[in-house]
């Protein structure tokens, strides 16, 4: 069989209840002929056989399993694309479902534009919660691939993501050291190296948002972003250090909403306390600029904004009383 | 200005900026008391222009906390006087440059929040894109004019400045039942900052339309600043007064801060001029509009036209005329074009004469822009101080001298009445140093140095003046690498 121009790396630890719905999706997707890597990143759910059963009639050839050992879903995703040949990379995490067109947009505007190095497309945010799915159209707000860009709106989901192999491997692919938003790292070695990206104007995928389970998690996940963040500040000409400063404040204001989404109320002051040492603002412009970011966040993914409750709670009024007095 | 000292006052603005003034002050007093003479003539200078100064109020309080600083450590009366100081600045500017006006509103906040204050913080934070954020402090209008964006320092950008000054070609358009307003600072000097033409249906004109800032003609940024002018206009029309109805044929000729000497004898007279006589050739029941006010140099300029008081009609700033002549833009903003020169050479009958002589051209007489010791320089005759008199008899004395010395200032357009290969040394302010007169002067072949004269003291540049535009020349003896060339002159 002669090799497919994508391939379509599927990392997934425990993610059974998913793998028919996405798998399903995949096929209906399109004609487009894909090579299929699904890796196990160590999963104990019986995923890897489920796997196995539902691909048993797809094509000898088309598709192939991975035992990724459980290293974490960067060495999954680099293990994945190593062991493909084909010239384009789509991911997709198992969890989330692909929407019609997920492989046959991206895979025509790289081949329409041999310019591009990688092509990115919306995505529906769906709650598992119950909540209102919400569309994430980044293009709309501004974001968009040079490095600033990618430092400000760190717009990016892998799943709605396809790369050439040639950039993905110029920059060495995912960094396996990183457990959190390894995946905004990418972009942003991307952009630094001078790849060339584009905005799909459509919804590619329905991403899955998992209740933050643990307070730890999420604060996990946040410092690991303000590592990749400050990874890529480090070494900025002095002139920058103003705008890098509205990075820093404006990424943690940011996790700070998330916390406070996530009910998460003393993760949610200590990331304010780690946010205000270093705050680019005058002081009585914080108050107001941490009530914009809770808005437009909110705003953002759909959720409910009532900005008297909000400033009516005593969590308001103790992040006041952190900006005010320290 | 000495790097220790811009940190120390950047230090300042920090600890002021987050909500110490105290610290603020201390460091401040640092900086007076080391450049103490310095701050003493630049103070003394203010008190001894207050009674003609427009903002004499604000000057007052900028005065008396220095010189409290310089008397003794900083203490609850100088954290409210330094609160009164920024909110005064921020309200003079709010209008117009509101980055500046939240820069002061947001530093006074430290000196003592008040209700006001709140207000009008919540109203800039709501124009500057904090729709939701704004309400922390206030409730907002619902509609605020846009942000005014600035992709780089326009004219005070030096990078795209010099450059030789184009000619545009002058042409005429014709507007039945046009419209044109005018745009005017809201502080007390309230000089034109946009000019608007409209057609009969209301439709903004872009060809003859104008507002600051104003970039250089080669500036990379100039269509972002054209579409902003436009976008800003409207909203400056709010404040209009009311529409003056103007029967037959009006030829309508504005320039931004057309009030000021510059760019009325620069830009706004040579348009006029050139096409005056041609255009009341073909409507002789001509009358003229023009935004340059009614000082003695209008009056002189347009007597000497030919231009009667009764063809004139006489500053409103929003107009419509059975028939609207709009003569379109002779050069870019703030440039000397060469046709625009030569037509005022011809204009002025400057005649080339031997030049001898050395002319001082003072700096113009208001009290804004002061001369820090040119007394002293006149005194010992360094040269002859230009007399007073019309503008014809000061073309005339340029026209005789075979070096002038000009503090940087609008008298500067008179060079173009200057015999080819004089001297010309223009002394500046090291933070002013526009290049107005550059292409003037490679034009008329002069030969022109420029010398800086000592900078101004930090904090009196943000508490004393306006901008670098209105910080003083200082002169005096033995201060500056200026007044170092000044005394070695024979």
């Amino acid at each position: 069989m002669a090799t497919p121009e994508l391939a379509l790396v599927m990392p997934f630890r425990n993610a059974a209840p998913w793998l028919a719905s996405t798998l399903v999706a995949l096929r209906h997707d399109s004609q487009v002929p894909v090579e299929l890597v699904a890796i196990d990143d160590g999963s104990s759910d019986g995923g890897a056989e489920l796997l196995l059963q539902l691909c048993r009639h797809w094509p000898a050839g088309s598709w192939r399993l991975l035992d990724g050992g459980g290293r974490g879903v960067s060495a999954a995703r680099n293990q994945g694309v190593a062991a493909s040949s084909a010239p384009l990379i789509a991911f997709v995490d198992a969890d989330d479902r692909p929407l019609p067109g997920r492989l046959a947009l991206p895979l025509e505007a790289l081949q329409q534009h041999p310019g591009l190095d990688h092509v990115h497309g919306g995505w529906l945010r769906c709650p598992t919660d119950g909540a209102a799915p919400q569309a994430v159209r980044p293009w709309l707000e501004g974001a968009a691939f040079d490095w600033t860009s990618v430092i400000e709106y760190k717009a990016v989901l892998p799943s709605a993501w396809t790369l050439r192999r040639s950039a993905f491997e110029r920059v060495g692919g995912f960094d396996e050291g990183l457990s959190h938003a390894e995946d905004v790292d990418l972009l942003a070695r991307l952009a630094a190296s001078g790849s060339q990206g584009a905005w799909i104007p459509e919804l590619l995928v329905r991403y899955r948002v998992h209740p933050a389970s643990a307070s730890a998690r999420l604060e996990e996940h946040l410092q690991g972003l303000m590592e990749v963040l400050e990874r890529q500040l480090q070494g900025l000409e002095p002139a920058l250090a103003p705008w890098a400063a509205e990075q820093r404040y404006g990424t943690l204001t940011w996790g700070c909403w998330q916390a406070w989404q996530a009910d998460q109320l003393q993760l949610a002051l200590a990331l304010l306390q780690q946010a205000l040492p270093a705050c680019p603002y005058p002081l009585p412009r914080r108050r107001v600029h941490l009530l914009e970011v809770f808005a437009r966040s909110s705003r953002r993914v759909g959720a409910p904004w009532d900005r008297q409750a909000l400033q009516t709670s005593p969590f308001w009024k103790a992040a006041c009383g952190l900006i005010e007095h320290g | 200005m000495a790097e220790a000292d811009a940190s120390l006052h950047a230090e300042a603005l920090a600890q002021l900026e987050a909500g110490r003034p105290l610290p603020a002050l201390v460091a401040w007093r640092e900086l007076l008391l080391a450049e103490a003479p310095a701050v003493q003539a630049h103070l003394m200078a203010a008190a001894a222009a207050l009674s003609a100064d427009a903002i004499a109020p604000l000057r007052r309080l900028a005065i008396a906390l220095a010189e409290a600083l310089l008397q003794s450590e900083p203490g609850a009366s100088e954290v409210a006087a330094l609160g009164a100081l920024l909110r005064g600045w921020g309200e003079l500017c709010q209008a117009e440059v509101p980055a500046r006006a939240l820069q002061h509103f947001e530093r006074a906040w430290a000196c003592g929040p008040d209700p006001q204050l709140r207000q009008q913080l919540a109203q800039l934070y709501r124009r500057l894109g904090y729709g939701e954020g704004a309400w922390e402090l206030g409730a907002p209008a619902p509609q605020t004019e846009p942000w005014p964006q600035q992709p780089c320092q326009a004219q005070a950008c030096t990078a795209c400045a010099p450059q030789p000054a184009a000619n545009r070609e002058l042409g005429l358009t014709l507007l039945p039942q046009g419209r044109l307003w005018v745009q005017r600072h809201t502080n007390p000097w309230h000089t034109s900052h946009g000019l608007a033409v409209l057609d009969r249906h209301g439709a903004l004109q872009p060809a003859h339309c104008r507002a600051y800032p104003q970039p250089w003609p080669r500036c990379p940024h100039r269509a972002q600043f054209e579409a902003q002018a436009l976008a800003m206009l409207p909203w400056g029309a709010r404040g209009l007064p009311p529409l003056q109805r103007l029967s037959g044929p009006v030829l309508a000729v504005a320039e931004l801060s057309a009030e000021h000497y510059f760019h009325w004898q620069g830009e706004l007279l040579p348009r006029l001029g050139r096409l005056w006589p041609l255009v009341q050739q073909q409507w002789p029941a001509l009358r003229l509009w023009h935004n340059g006010g009614n000082t003695p140099w209008v009056a002189e300029s347009l007597a000497r036209l030919g231009i009667t008081p009764e063809q004139t009609v006489a500053g409103p700033a929003h107009i419509e005329a059975e028939l609207l002549l709009v003569p379109s833009f002779a050069a870019d903003a703030g440039v000397l074009a060469p046709a625009n020169v030569g037509w005022l050479q011809a204009f002025w009958a400057v005649e080339p004469r031997p030049a001898q002589g050395r002319l001082w051209l003072p700096r113009c007489t208001t009290p804004r822009r002061s001369v820090l010791g040119e007394d002293a320089w006149l005194q010992v005759g360094v040269a002859q101080p230009l007399p007073h008199g019309s503008v014809a008899d000061q073309l005339q004395h340029l026209a005789a001298a075979s070096a002038v010395i000009a503090p940087h200032g609008a008298g500067m357009v008179n060079l173009l009445a200057a015999a080819p290969g004089s001297a010309v040394i223009e002394l500046v302010n090291p933070a002013y140093t526009p290049p107005y007169f550059d292409s003037l002067m490679q034009q008329r072949g002069l030969q022109h140095r420029r010398l800086h004269a000592a900078a101004t003291p930090l904090p009196l540049q943000e508490w004393l003046y306006e901008g670098p535009l209105a910080w003083p020349i200082d002169l005096r003896p033995g201060a500056s690498p200026a007044a170092e060339a000044l005394a070695a002159c024979p």
